[in-house]
């Protein structure tokens, strides 16, 4: 993932790293994962030792690594051939060290607080857990890069069984940047990027989706991923090609 | 100690309780990969066993991810979880087989003094 290499918070930044930046900034402008792999890799920058955020994000990092590692030795105590010992113990310690701090993260930056279920039910799921989730979805097409993801209730006075104060039930409006490689033609990528989340919002949420904005922020560079030799359901060839001939960029509605 | 001390700290006893009962109930449904590690209680926990006292009264929470209250008119328990759902499970249907079984373990609670639970379930993460 690309970020911003100079000090200081960016000046203009491009629609995808503003993705990050909406979930993952700290108040001084700085990108959290990057103040955390800048530190995990040693490098120096006079800006996060006398930065109040960056320092406390540092605090918190160090803190939380030094009580995973004690869960971990203590599981593989316990456990005497569990992750932790042999050498699969680096990799597992690591692993799960990485699924934590992406929970941290969360923890951080959730967002708002959006209903699951039917309207009078009391279960919720965080704003930056159901992004996440629909970015998944729409990164899972060939040539798309998810950016930005926020979550809004369609109708903000619609309330729930609990009355004023609380969040509101009803439907919501998801809105998503992507950047596409120009294989697509953009209204064939929006619909697939919408239908996509939509699917998701149902099968792994169990969230209402009234509406997908799909926002294309970007084109990508980045060459096509390799067909298979065999020609595909809808009868494209290997180069990307339908039956007419025609090239296609990808296959419509294949799941790949 | 007065008589209303008296019924204070039962009652936070029997929130605390009723915490722990709520957050056993709660990791043992099948979709629920953890508690939210809520950051503050994480913290505590790993000053407590890095053996650093941090000066910092306030109650520990019984279990991180599980907040206990008691509301009166009506009287009930409001016991709000926060869960971290494993991928594979459908979130609204954890969060279901949640309150199930809190509700089920609150009745089975001697600490819940026999009122009902109102129990909120919140999503914080998918791993």
């Amino acid at each position: 993932m690309a970020m911003n290499q100079t000090p200081g918070p960016p000046d203009e930044p491009d629609e995808a790293v503003e993705a990050v930046l909406d979930d993952e900034r700290l108040p001084c402008g700085r990108l959290l994962p990057q103040v955390w792999d800048d530190w995990e890799a040693g490098v120096v920058d006079p800006h996060t030792r006398e930065c109040p955020h960056c320092a406390a994000a540092l605090r918190d990092l160090e803190m939380l690594g030094d009580v995973v590692r004690h869960a971990q030795d203590a599981a593989s105590e316990a456990d005497g051939t569990g992750p932790g010992t042999g050498s699969g113990g680096v990799d597992a310690a690591s692993a799960l060290t990485a699924r934590v701090m992406d929970v941290v993260r969360l923890e951080l930056r959730p967002g708002r607080t959006l209903p699951l279920g039917e309207r009078d039910e009391d279960a919720w799921i965080v704003e930056a857990a159901a992004a996440k989730a629909f970015r998944a979805a729409a990164e899972a097409i060939p040539g798309v890069r998810a950016g930005s993801c926020r979550i809004a209730p369609l109708d903000p006075a619609a309330p729930g069984e609990n009355g004023a104060g609380a969040p509101p039930r009803g439907p919501v409006r998801v809105h998503i940047g992507v950047a596409v490689t120009l294989a697509w033609t953009l209204r064939d990528v929006a619909d697939q990027v919408r239908a996509r989340i939509t699917a998701a919002a149902d099968s792994a949420l169990g969230m209402e989706v009234a509406a997908v904005d799909v926002r294309i922020t970007d084109i990508l560079d980045e060459p096509w991923d390799e067909p298979s030799d065999e020609p595909d359901a809808a009868g494209n060839d290997a180069a990307g090609n339908d039956a007419a001939g025609h090239d296609r960029g990808t296959t419509d509605g294949d799941p790949s | 100690m007065t008589h209303h001390e008296t019924r204070d700290h039962g009652r936070d006893r029997d929130r605390d309780r009723l915490a722990s009962v709520a957050a056993d109930a709660t990791l043992g449904v099948p979709g629920v990969a953890f508690l939210r590690p809520g950051l503050t209680q994480l913290l505590r926990a790993a000053a407590r066993s890095a053996g650093v006292r941090r000066g910092h009264a306030g109650t520990d929470g019984a279990a991180s991810g599980v907040g206990v209250a008691l509301d009166t008119g009506p009287d009930r328990w409001t016991i709000d979880v926060y869960i971290v759902a494993s991928r594979g499970h459908r979130a609204v249907d954890v969060t279901r087989a949640v309150r199930t079984a809190v509700e089920e373990a609150v009745l089975r609670c001697p600490s819940a003094d026999g009122l009902p639970a109102r129990v909120s379930v919140t999503v914080s993460g998918v791993v």
